[in-house]
């Protein structure tokens, strides 16, 4: 017979358990009676559970039976039942959204097929020089290694087919980017080889959110021809659309990086991304690599380094690493501390209940009978907490998935909703809430059955005395808290101290209420005129000033971002440049930006167009003419680019400006500021403005300004300079994140330590009374308790130093001005803990020792 | 194999089944409650007998199993298998 059939059999008896129970009684009751003698039939209630035996689901019965008792036990003390739920759940829904994050960047791979063959090119060192001649690199010859290359550029396009054009984000890739990429259409087809024949019909696939946002998601999109216009300028094309692109499809920094349009590549570029063949060591691909731009390149210095390859999803996630890590280990000691609480509290319940197990085993329950019984209770308790922790982390990921995106500066690689509760975080939160929940119950078997049982038989219905293994356990899992605790209040500190060294420290500038905007040209309006920007640029900011009533500054970089470099030679010492930032700002940035002139003075309107004149700051001035004459003199900055240096105008120096930095470990103080002048402007405008007014007042004057000049302008949304700050973002979400860790895992060690001493107290009670009685003060008796408490606390401190040390290595990165190993953090911490801790022990100890000694011992 | 093979004639309820196997075995054998019942779940749960209330001659609902199919084909496989055993039984006992 089939075991299917068998199976359904069985499921159909359980379905139908009731009424098959009911005819086995009947049928054996009619057996009986014809027998005529009932006494030889034997016991029917027996005989009755013999036979249903054979359906195999007694232990579903007994499981029933068990927690069923489980659940009226847990009933009969709530606030044990509420207390040890609600912190488990606490623990696992913070252990699981950690995991949830930690998932969604880093365990789960981009959102590509086989994305870990995926790796970035870089054909030098980051910086500005790159040999010449990559785009002529013949991908063919390195086939072995690389599978696809992935070539792309990106064009920004208006679209033309209705009114005014809306910019979309086009990218033109290679054949090996549809491969490489395994892109798929949602609707039509990919673009196909026929599509890459230069000559060609113009064709292209719509991105997911132009094709839903302008179109309506309307299929029959597929088929049409779109118009757009090059943002630089020139005729409008014309592409024929033939498929639309998945909605979680992105190419660039991050996977907000939509595509509007995807169309083929047909002019020579540059390749910066391959997906490598399977089973190819990146290192050996490193290689051949190398050998093959080297038969290509131009311009190679003769200390060229090589071709090197950064996997795509190490360059994505390679700088969260850190702050992941240091949450998650922080989520990992909160249920560590979380589960050394519970597991104190179900020890002080297991003796509490000695009486009611020996009654049990008096009324013949076995060992094992009654170790069933502590365990399904302890497992119930753990997988209803678990159920609920995971229930409340898909809560709490509902809302918090987009700030948490924020707050690491970076979107996850598969979206926001990809920061949920999938089979990986259940996984792997399952098995820890699996182990914690077959190992917690366990706990309070640990001690000697025997002597338990005599224990509390003999003192029945008073208090029992705990033995020696329990009150080591009890006190081990207390240092252990402790320890735990200890190390997230480390942790906690450190960050703590480093944030506000952050916010102490002197930038060199001053960010309040200093906003920062962009204004956006379109390129083809000023017929790629770098000087067309620059009048804009004036007129708006003379337009923008008079409105806002500030002073309105442009500059070429952003203040918390390192300056591009460049070598910065003096006049008769050519060739011997020291690395400087370069700067170049507008006239009255000086004032408007805080920074003070330490000599000379401010750029005018009038240094754009006379002979070229700089600003240092105070470090490249002292550098430079260490005598201190340095107003005046000449410099000249000098591009390194492939190939060769292109030296800039010499400038004469006319002012010195205090040392300004751009980011927290800003290693290089050396700037050179030189005027803003026509020749470099871009279509990007970058203002600053201080204004006590509304941001969203100051952009009604700058929209209002800009339109009036240029009804194409577009200023995007302005925002606070300080905001710019990601370091200072970055240490504070993760100072807030520990904190908070910290404080649950204090609050819980400090009930832990309470609850252990109060039972110890009313343990004691009797021989308070008699040492009262004999004459001791209460002092002396707080004072036992807290000789007890303190040898415990103090293992648990110098276990979590131990452990602290360990533990705060993967906090270095995220540290400023602070060593991991910081002895005032670590004897805060340990003072703040030890304090509470003490507390914790004297507030019981000391409410033991007021109870009137005759009426302890009469009870007693 | 034995409450197969009354089966095979008729629908019977428990104590009929055990009556007739003491009966037909001329009182040799006698199926004791404490295995019938069980073996009944067995067969049920094999799928080789199915049962249906009826009421039985002293007026109580009893159940009374019914051969399947799936059983007549297990009782010839038994009995097979049981002329084999005993055929060589016997032969090894007649040898000697």
């Amino acid at each position: 017979m089939s075991a299917v059939g068998e199976w359904s059999r069985r499921v159909w008896y359980l379905l139908n358990r009731r009424r098959f129970e009911a005819s086995l009684r009947q049928e054996m009751e009619e057996h009986r009676a014809r027998m005529g003698d009932p006494v030889r039939f034997g016991n029917t209630l027996r005989l009755r559970e013999d036979a249903g035996d054979v359906w195999g689901w007694r232990w579903l019965d007994q499981l029933t039976r068990d927690l069923r008792l489980a659940v009226r036990t847990l009933r009969r003390s709530p606030g044990f039942a509420i207390a040890a739920i609600t912190s488990l759940a606490v623990g696992f829904a913070l252990t699981a959204s950690t995991v949830a994050v930690l998932n969604a960047y880093v365990l789960r791979s981009l959102p590509f097929p086989q994305a870990d063959r995926l790796y970035h090119v870089m054909y030098a060192p980051p910086g500005p020089w790159e040999p010449g001649g990559m785009s002529a690199l013949d991908w063919r010859t390195v086939a072995d290694v690389v599978e696809h290359p992935i070539t792309a550029a990106g064009r920004t396009y208006y679209l033309t087919d209705a009114g005014y054009g809306q910019s979309v984000r086009a990218l033109a890739g290679g054949q090996g980017l549809i491969a490489g990429l395994g892109v798929r259409a949602i609707a039509g087809r990919v673009l196909e080889p026929s599509d890459f024949i230069s000559g060609a019909e113009h064709v292209a696939m719509i991105g997911h959110a132009l094709w839903r946002d302008r179109y309506g998601s309307d299929p029959a999109i597929v088929g049409r021809q779109l118009r757009a216009e090059p943002e630089s300028g020139g005729a409008p094309e014309s592409f024929q659309i033939v498929g639309v692109l998945p909605a979680d499809f992105y190419f660039g920094r991050d996977s907000t990086a939509r595509v509007d349009l995807l169309t083929p590549l047909f002019s020579p570029t540059r390749t910066y991304m391959v997906r490598l063949r399977e089973g190819v060591p990146p290192a050996y691909a490193e290689q051949r690599l190398t050998q093959a731009a080297r038969t290509v390149a131009t311009g190679l210095t003769p200390d060229w380094t090589g071709v090197r390859l950064e996997s795509a999803h190490e360059r994505y996630v390679g700088q969260l690493r850190p702050v992941l890590a240091g949450i998650t280990v922080a989520a990992g000691l909160v249920l560590v501390v979380v589960c050394a609480n519970v597991a104190v509290l179900m020890v002080l319940r297991s003796m509490r209940r000695q009486t009611e197990i020996a009654v049990r085993a008096a009324l013949g329950a076995e060992r094992r009978h009654i170790a069933r019984m502590l365990v399904t209770e302890g497992a119930l308790l753990c997988l209803t907490a678990l159920g609920g922790g995971l229930l409340l982390t898909r809560l709490l990921l509902g809302i918090l998935a987009s700030v948490i995106e924020t707050e690491l500066g970076r979107p996850a690689p598969g979206g926001t909703a990809s920061i949920a509760v999938d089979g990986t975080v259940l996984s792997i939160v399952g098995a820890a809430g699996l182990v914690i929940a077959l190992a917690l119950p366990f706990l309070p078997l640990l001690s000697p059955w025997q002597r338990r049982l005599a224990d509390a038989l003999r003192r029945s219905g008073g208090a029992a005395t705990d033995g020696r293994t329990l009150r080591h356990l009890r006190s081990g899992l207390i240092a252990l808290e402790v320890a735990g605790t200890l190390m997230l209040f480390v942790g906690c500190g450190l960050l703590l101290r480093s944030a506000a060294r952050m916010v102490n420290t002197d930038f060199g500038f001053d960010a309040d209420r200093l906003v920062r905007g962009q204004v956006v040209l379109r390129g083809g309006d000023y017929g790629g005129d770098p000087a067309g920007f620059f009048r804009f640029y004036e007129q708006f900011r003379d337009r923008f000033s008079a409105a806002a009533n500030a002073p309105v500054v442009f500059s070429s970089w952003p203040p918390f971002f390192d300056l591009p470099t460049q070598s910065i030679e003096i006049d008769g010492r050519v060739g011997q440049g020291v690395q400087g930032g370069t700067i170049e700002v507008g006239p009255g940035y000086f004032p408007a930006m805080g920074i003070p002139l330490r000599a000379g003075r401010e750029f005018t309107a009038a240094d754009v167009s006379s002979a070229p004149v700089a600003i240092v700051s105070e470090s490249l001035a002292r550098r430079l003419w260490p005598d201190g004459q340095a107003l005046g003199r000449q410099l000249r900055s000098v591009l390194q680019t492939q190939g060769g240096s292109t030296p800039g105008p010499w400038r004469t120096v006319i002012g010195i400006a205090r040392d300004v930095r751009q980011e927290y470990t800003d290693p290089n103080l050396a700037d050179m500021y030189s005027p803003w002048a026509p020749a470099s402007m871009s279509r990007f405008g970058n203002f600053y403005v201080r204004s006590d007014r509304p941001s969203t007042v100051l952009l009604a004057d700058a929209r209002a300004a800009a339109a009036a000049l240029d009804a194409h302008a577009v200023v995007n949304p302005l925002r606070p300079v300080a905001g710019l700050n990601r370091q200072l973002a970055g240490t504070a979400f993760l100072t807030s994140m520990l904190t908070g860790f910290a404080a649950i895992a204090g609050f819980l060690a400090v009930l832990g330590i309470y609850g252990v001493t109060a039972y110890a107290v009313q343990q004691r009670q009797r021989e308070i009374a008699i040492r009262m009685a004999l004459g001791a003060r209460a002092s002396r008796v707080v004072a036992l308790f807290l000789k007890q408490g303190a040898l415990v606390l103090g293992a648990g401190l110098a276990l979590g130093l131990l452990g602290a040390r360990a533990a705060t290595r993967v906090l270095e990165h995220q540290l400023y001005g602070v060593r991991p190993f910081d002895p005032v953090t670590l004897l805060a911490a340990s003072l703040l803990l030890a304090a509470a801790g003490a507390l914790a022990t004297w507030w019981p100890a000391r409410r033991g020792s007021r109870a009137n000694p005759v009426v302890s011992l009469k009870e007693g | 194999m034995l409450i197969l093979r009354v089966l095979s004639a008729e629908p019977l309820h428990g104590y009929a089944i055990a009556q007739r196997i003491s009966v037909l075995s001329k009182e040799e054998l006698s199926v004791e409650e404490g295995s019938l019942y069980p073996a009944l779940q067995k067969l049920l749960l094999k799928g080789w007998v199915k049962a249906a209330a009826t009421v039985s001659d002293t007026g109580r609902s009893v159940r009374t199993y019914r051969l399947t199919p799936a059983g007549r084909k297990q009782l010839e496989i038994e009995r097979a298998e049981y002329r084999r055993v005993s055929t060589a039984i016997a032969a090894v006992m007649d040898a000697l």
